[in-house]
C-alpha cells in the first residue's frame, strides 16, 4: 500500500508517488481560505506541477467538508496515446474543453476560479487583485490585460499579503475581505517582468501555447498561506493599468468611477440583488480610490506603498 | 406624447448619492442605473409615500428653478419614463392618482 500525502507536511516536501496515489484515489483536499477544494486527477503530471505552486499549503484531512469537487482525468479513446488529452469535471460534469495532458496545471487554475466565480455568492466577488498590509485590503478591480495579476504578484512580493490575485471576496455580513488564496498565473511578457523584478520569486513551470499564451503560476509565500484565513478591512482602491513607456501617474478617481469599477466587474453582483448593490455602495464610502498608470514596477510598488502609507484610512479607524 | 400623471416609487427601490451624481438599484429589473443631476432632481420630487404628481411635481421644479411650465413639463416628463422603463417608478392608474391627490 502506497502511504498517502501526509497532512502536516507542506505540498513541496512530499513524495511525488504518494501524491500522485492520492489524486487518484481518494483525492487531495486544499484549503484556499474562502473555499476548500478536492481535487482527484489520474494525470500523473499534476502531481509533480502542483507542489511547485502549492508549495506551503499543507494537505486537509480527507474528512474535511470541501466547497467543491474536481477531477482532471485523462480523455478516453484514442486520446489515451495520441496527443493525450486531460478533462476538467466539476460535479462529474465535464464543463471544459480538453487540454493537452501536460497542461493539467492551468486547466485546474481556470477551472476552480471558473467555478468559484460560479458558486461563491455569499460574498461579494470582485474581479480584482487584492492584497493586505496592515490589516487592511488594496483591491485592484481591473480588466484582462490591465496588468493586475503582475502588479499583484509584484507586491505580494515587497511585503504585502496575497489574498487573490483574481477575486476580491469581500464578506458583506462581516465587512472584511477574505482570502482566496491560490497561484498567481502570469502570462507571456509577465513572467519574465517577475523574474527581473524578484529573482527568487517562486515560479511554476512555463507552459506554451496556451489560449492565454504562455503561462506560468507564482507560488503564494508561506505567510500568506498560514494567514489565508485572516481577513482584511477595506483599504483602498487602485484601478491599474500597464502603459508601455508610462511615467507612474497616482490620481484620485470620482466615486462614480469606483463604483462601476466594481459592480460592472464583479462576478456576481447581479446575482446578488440589493445586497450586492449595499455592499458595493458601503465600499466606496470606506474606501479612498485612485487610479495608477504605469511601466516601470519597482517604481509602481514603491508609489503604491507611499500612498498607502498617507491615504489609507487606519484599521483600527475602519474597525469601529 | 402621453403624460405620466402620478407615479410611485417601486417598492425596495435603492437610491445614494455617488459623488456628483446618484445611483438607483431596481430589485425588479436587477439593473443598476447611473443618475445625472436632473434625474435625481426628479426623483427627490417624490413626496413623503414615494408618489410623484406630475402637475406638483411641475409646480415645485419651476418654484425651486425659475423654470417655465413649457420648460420643466417635457424635462420631467422624459425623466418619469425613463425611470419607469428602468424600473424604478410605476405608473399609477388615474382612478388610484387621484385618490392620492384628494388625500
Amino acid at each position: 500500500m502506497i502511504a498517502e500525502a501526509n497532512p502536516s507536511t507542506p505540498l513541496s516536501q512530499t513524495d511525488p508517488g504518494a501524491l500522485q496515489h492520492q489524486l487518484a484515489a481518494r483525492g487531495l483536499v486544499l484549503d484556499l481560505g474562502l473555499l476548500q477544494v478536492r481535487i482527484r486527477a489520474d494525470e500523473p503530471s499534476l502531481a509533480v506541477q502542483l507542489p511547485r505552486v502549492y508549495r506551503h499549503f499543507t494537505p486537509m484531512g480527507q474528512g474535511t467538508w470541501c466547497d467543491a469537487h474536481v477531477a482532471l482525468l485523462r480523455a478516453q479513446g484514442v486520446r489515451r496515446w495520441v496527443r493525450p488529452q486531460v478533462r476538467f469535471i466539476a460535479d462529474s460534469v465535464m464543463e471544459f474543453d480538453p487540454f493537452p495532458a501536460d497542461h493539467a496545471l492551468p486547466l485546474l487554475e481556470w477551472g476552480v476560479n471558473w467555478l468559484i466565480g460560479r458558486r461563491m455568492n455569499d460574498v461579494l466577488l470582485l474581479h480584482a487583485g487584492t492584497l493586505e498590509r496592515n490589516g487592511r485590503a488594496l483591491v485592484m478591480p481591473a480588466l484582462p490585460g490591465s496588468g493586475k495579476s503582475t502588479l499583484s504578484a509584484a507586491l505580494s512580493l515587497r511585503g504585502w499579503r496575497l489574498l487573490s490575485d483574481e477575486f476580491g471576496a469581500f464578506d458583506p455580513q462581516a465587512g472584511v475581505f477574505r482570502a482566496v488564496l491560490k497561484p498567481v498565473a502570469l502570462k507571456n511578457q509577465s513572467i519574465d517582468v517577475i523574474r527581473e523584478f524578484e529573482p527568487n520569486a517562486e515560479l511554476g513551470p512555463s507552459f506554451l501555447k496556451t489560449r492565454k499564451g504562455t503561462v506560468s503560476h507564482l507560488a503564494p509565500s508561506l505567510d500568506a498561506v498560514l494567514r489565508r484565513h485572516v481577513t482584511a478591512l477595506p483599504g483602498m482602491l487602485v484601478l491599474p493599468r500597464w502603459q508601455a513607456g508610462s511615467a507612474t501617474v497616482l490620481e484620485p478617481i470620482p466615486p462614480q468611477v469606483a463604483f462601476t469599477s466594481m459592480a460592472f466587474n464583479a462576478f456576481n453582483y447581479a446575482v446578488l440583488g440589493a445586497d450586492g448593490f449595499r455592499a458595493v455602495m458601503a465600499l466606496v464610502r470606506a474606501m479612498p480610490a485612485w487610479r495608477l498608470e504605469y511601466s516601470d514596477l519597482e517604481d509602481a510598488t514603491a508609489r503604491l506603498l507611499e500612498l498607502w502609507q498617507h491615504s489609507a484610512p487606519p484599521a483600527a479607524a475602519l474597525a469601529q | 406624447m402621453e403624460i405620466v400623471a402620478a407615479c410611485e416609487l417601486v417598492a425596495g427601490v435603492l437610491v445614494e448619492p455617488l459623488g456628483d451624481q446618484w445611483v438607483a438599484f431596481s430589485p425588479a429589473s436587477g439593473e443598476t442605473h447611473l443618475l445625472n443631476d436632473t434625474s435625481a432632481a426628479v426623483l427627490e420630487l417624490l413626496d413623503d409615500t414615494a408618489i410623484l404628481h406630475f402637475d406638483h411635481a411641475c409646480a415645485t421644479l419651476a418654484h425651486d428653478t425659475g423654470m417655465s411650465a413649457t420648460e420643466s413639463e417635457p424635462l420631467i416628463n422624459d425623466a418619469l419614463r425613463a425611470f419607469v422603463t428602468a424600473g424604478l417608478v410605476r405608473v399609477l392608474p388615474a382612478s388610484q392618482a387621484q385618490g392620492n391627490i384628494a388625500s
